[in-house]
């Protein structure tokens, strides 16, 4: 072994292994939400309170909490692509305001894919459906998608930026249109359609909410039509790169890591890329294969196939096509001046690909 | 059958049985993980330029029969076997291979403004032999862009065509990324761009005609038309999007496209565009000079053109690749576009020019840059193996297996240059390829211990 040997996943120096931390402990995400956005964000959660007021006697503190625990993945990528072209001084409140209403977007799709999947637990919490029941849970939803618009609406000061509401109009039916595909695919297709109704489904689903986010930050602040265009192209394959990774880690993360139940996708037939490759690799005939096309199973069947899965290279196969997004959204970054911002958007693009389980 | 198995002592030979001295536990490798796009590679590659990754091959596990009982940790019931065994030493062993494909430099902004990015950027042979814009002139092109935005906002038909853009532009992003003849024939030796600087100023004066009668203005080296090169490139876009689809073979003459298909809701969305503009009086050899306002006031009143059909798709492939005058026959009986002899060239030079890229591509070898040793070497993984205990004897249940954090380490000393530079760095940053490898040898060495169990419990 030479002097100057690397470590994977632990950094490398030319004096020797590096001991850098742990996976997830080199969280770049959070240092940029506490250092280079820490104004911004701390402007976004004022700009979140206030939208949540007028539904504040209709909110229990199951959806509160939700807010809270959020990544805010979205809103910070918004206000990263918006800094990218803006700079440093402060940006306007319509950056925010929109950034408040992607999120407000984002945990309206998140209880209402509670509600179709049933599930009860979210972000290690109670689900809204599991904790005030379906009806409440779909106005509740509904009242979000509502109010996220309202507050889109608000935000915008040009005619200019019109287009961006139809955006975001477009982009809600897109999210409506990729669940419903998504409840409709049959999982007796072959693998191959199957693999390419799961690249529309996210598309649908996740990436176009990335997207979004990334052109209306752009836009927001003057951007050109061509920039806005194609950080949006950027914001996309992120988004496609973080559907794969969320859908690895619900068979490869420990419970006690991500305070859900390890296999979800498959418990709920969910037709997820790595279940979709392990179905090539095992077969029509195997377990796995038969549950998602509608077997019954016991509890000790459900965890034998999640191992199942597990053991087939479909996860390493997965995760190679959720690099190979994330490094194809860096492609369409690189045209834009280099600066700490274009950076950052650097650093959670490779983030979404690189933390460990 | 009863549960002969009362103590550490009374199992632990038994197990030895099913682990042969030197025999290591193999791990399956894994695909091809990309590291970084558009990397500068070392001298002595087929390309220059290339998408770099990794790959992890003939991983191994020694020392695995090297176990022994932890006795304190174990349980020996009436009901239940819990059986803890200890490793002092397992050294894992495997060969990595750093690979490269090559990959062409794009210089157009294929997500953007679909002109070439700025003028100190790498050219490629073959590039427009027209001047580059300055960046003064792109920057005032990009901003009148935006307004022009603006102004297609007013109308339903307007929204309506941005709308589509939208809906399709990763389809026709993808078109421009993968095809090298995509790109060339958009140039158009640098008419696009001769044409963009002519609608920025006839945009800035209101009185100049948009597309000018060609006594009045020609553009690129071959001095072709506004109109001329404008229909070329609608039809360019067609042909090219549905050439692109991987499903879809335009030589096969009984291939229809798939209407569900993302690259023929894209290529019917270009023709029904064409079929919009053809409602203006304009076609590729009659010009209908129109200016800015002109061109708004027909995107505003202008009827919904109808919407292009698979049937109109396949028809114009037709007319490009089929001798005879059959399938132009039927486009002029039902007033679709009729090809001429150049538009029918453009059509076949064009699918074949992709069938050609899409071969080449299949073609492109990937090359190993470097490989190497990668291992690791740790003490006190442990593992406890569950049975439960009933009339019929021992059952086993799970095996559960706890590794002691530890390093890959990858022999980098043969490494160099730029590419070997990016690599070190993704590869410090990458947590997930190590969870992938220590859950590789976890479940491996679960399975074979379940396996060894299993044996023993049937005996």
């Amino acid at each position: 072994m030479s002097e100057a040997a690397v470590v994977v996943g632990q950094g490398f120096s030319a004096a020797g292994p590096l001991r850098l931390a742990e996976a997830g402990d080199n969280n770049r995400v959070e240092q940029i939400f506490d250092q280079l956005l820490a104004e911004d964000m701390a402007r976004f959660q004022q700009s979140l309170d206030e939208a949540l007021k007028p539904q504040r006697n209709y909110l229990s503190e199951v959806e509160l909490e939700i807010y809270r625990r959020g990544k805010k993945l979205r809103p910070a990528i918004l206000m990263l692509s918006a800094r990218m072209m803006h700079g440093d001084s402060p940006l306007p409140d319509k950056v925010i305001m929109a950034a408040t209403s992607l999120e407000m977007l984002h945990v309206a799709t998140m209880i209402h894919d509670d509600i179709i999947d049933d599930a009860l637990v979210r972000r290690g919490l109670t689900s809204v459906n599991a904790s005030r029941g379906t009806n409440a849970a779909i106005l509740l939803g509904d009242m979000q998608f509502v109010q996220a618009i309202r507050t889109f609406v608000d935000a915008i000061e040009f005619k200019t930026e019109m287009e961006l509401v139809k955006l975001v109009l477009d982009t809600a039916f897109r999210i409506c249109a990729g669940e419903l595909d998504e409840l409709g695919t049959d999982p007796n297709l072959d693998t191959a359609k199957l693999r390419q109704r799961y690249f529309d489904v996210i598309e649908r689903k996740t990436a176009i909410m990335f997207g979004l986010a990334c052109e209306t930050g752009v836009s927001l602040v003057r951007g050109r039509t061509s920039e806005a265009r194609r950080i949006g192209f950027f914001g996309r394959r992120v988004g496609r790169a973080f559907q794969i990774v969320d859908d690895l880690m619900d068979l490869l993360q420990s419970e006690a890591v991500s305070g859900k139940r390890r296999g979800m996708d498959l418990a709920r037939r969910c037709l997820s890329l790595p279940i979709i490759y392990a179905m090539e690799a095992l077969g029509s005939e195997h377990l796995v294969t038969q549950i998602i096309r509608g077997r019954g199973y016991s509890e000790s069947e459900l965890e034998q196939c999640i191992d199942a899965v597990t053991r087939t290279d479909g996860t390493a196969r997965a995760y190679a096509d959720a690099r190979f997004q994330a490094l194809d959204a860096l492609v369409y970054l690189e045209p834009f001046p280099a600066n700490r911002y274009r950076q950052a958007l650097r650093d959670v693009a490779l983030y979404t690909v690189n933390r460990g389980f | 059958m009863p549960n002969n198995f009362k103590d550490p002592g009374s199992i632990e030979l038994p197990l030895r049985e099913y682990f042969v001295a030197g025999e290591p536990l193999r791990l399956a490798d894994t695909p091809d993980f990309p590291l970084a796009f558009n990397v500068t590679l070392p001298v002595g590659f087929t390309s220059s330029n290339g998408n770099v990754g990794i790959r992890f091959e003939d991983f191994s596990v020694s020392g695995v029969e090297s176990f022994h009982v932890n006795a304190g940790r174990s349980v020996f019931t009436a009901d239940r076997v819990s059986l803890s065994l200890g490793w002092n030493a397992l050294r894992v062993s495997g060969r990595y291979s750093v690979t490269a494909k090559a990959s062409p430099l794009i210089t157009m902004d294929t997500g953007g403004s679909m002109l070439d990015y700025e003028d100190d950027e790498i050219r490629p042979a073959g590039s427009p032999s027209v001047p580059p814009l300055d960046p003064k002139q792109k920057d005032a092109m990009l901003d009148q862009a935006r307004a022009q935005r603006t102004r297609l906002m007013d109308s339903p038909n307007g929204q309506v065509l941005l709308s589509k853009y939208n809906e399709h532009n990763e389809v026709y992003n993808t078109v421009f990324v993968t095809s090298p003849a995509a790109r060339t024939a958009w140039a158009a030796e640098g008419a696009t761009k001769d044409m963009a600087e002519h609608t920025h100023s006839a945009l800035d004066s209101k009185t100049t005609a948009v597309n000018p009668h060609s006594a009045d203005a020609t553009f690129g080296p071959k001095k072709v038309s506004y109109n001329e090169n404008a229909f070329n490139q609608q039809l360019q876009i067609v042909v090219n999007t549905i050439a692109t689809d991987p499903n879809f073979n335009p030589f096969d003459p009984d291939a229809k496209p798939d209407p569900n298909s993302k690259f023929t809701k894209a290529s019917l969305a270009a023709l029904t565009f064409g079929t919009g503009v053809s409602q203006t009086g304009n076609t590729k050899g009659v010009t209908k000079p129109l200016t800015g306002d002109g061109v708004y006031q027909n995107v505003d009143t202008q009827n919904k053109p109808a919407e292009a059909t698979v049937e109109q798709l396949v028809n114009v492939l037709k007319q490009g690749t089929q001798p005879g005058g059959a399938a132009a026959s039927v486009a002029e009986a039902r007033n679709w576009r009729v090809l001429d002899e150049d538009d029918r060239r453009l059509v076949r030079r064009q699918l074949h020019a992709i069938a050609s890229e899409r071969a080449e591509r299949d073609a492109v070898r990937v090359e190993t840059l470097w490989s190497g040793a990668c291992d690791a070497e740790f003490s006190g993984a442990t593992a406890q193996i569950e049975f439960a205990v009933d009339d019929n004897g021992l059952r086993y249940s799970a095996a559960t297996i706890a590794l002691p954090a530890f390093e890959f380490e990858l022999d980098d000393s043969t490494w160099n240059g730029e590419a070997a530079d990016i690599v070190r760095e993704r590869l410090g940053e990458v947590a997930f390829i190590r969870s992938l490898l220590r859950e590789r040898i976890e479940s491996g060495l679960a399975d074979r211990i379940a396996e060894a169990a299993r044996a023993i419990a049937s005996r």
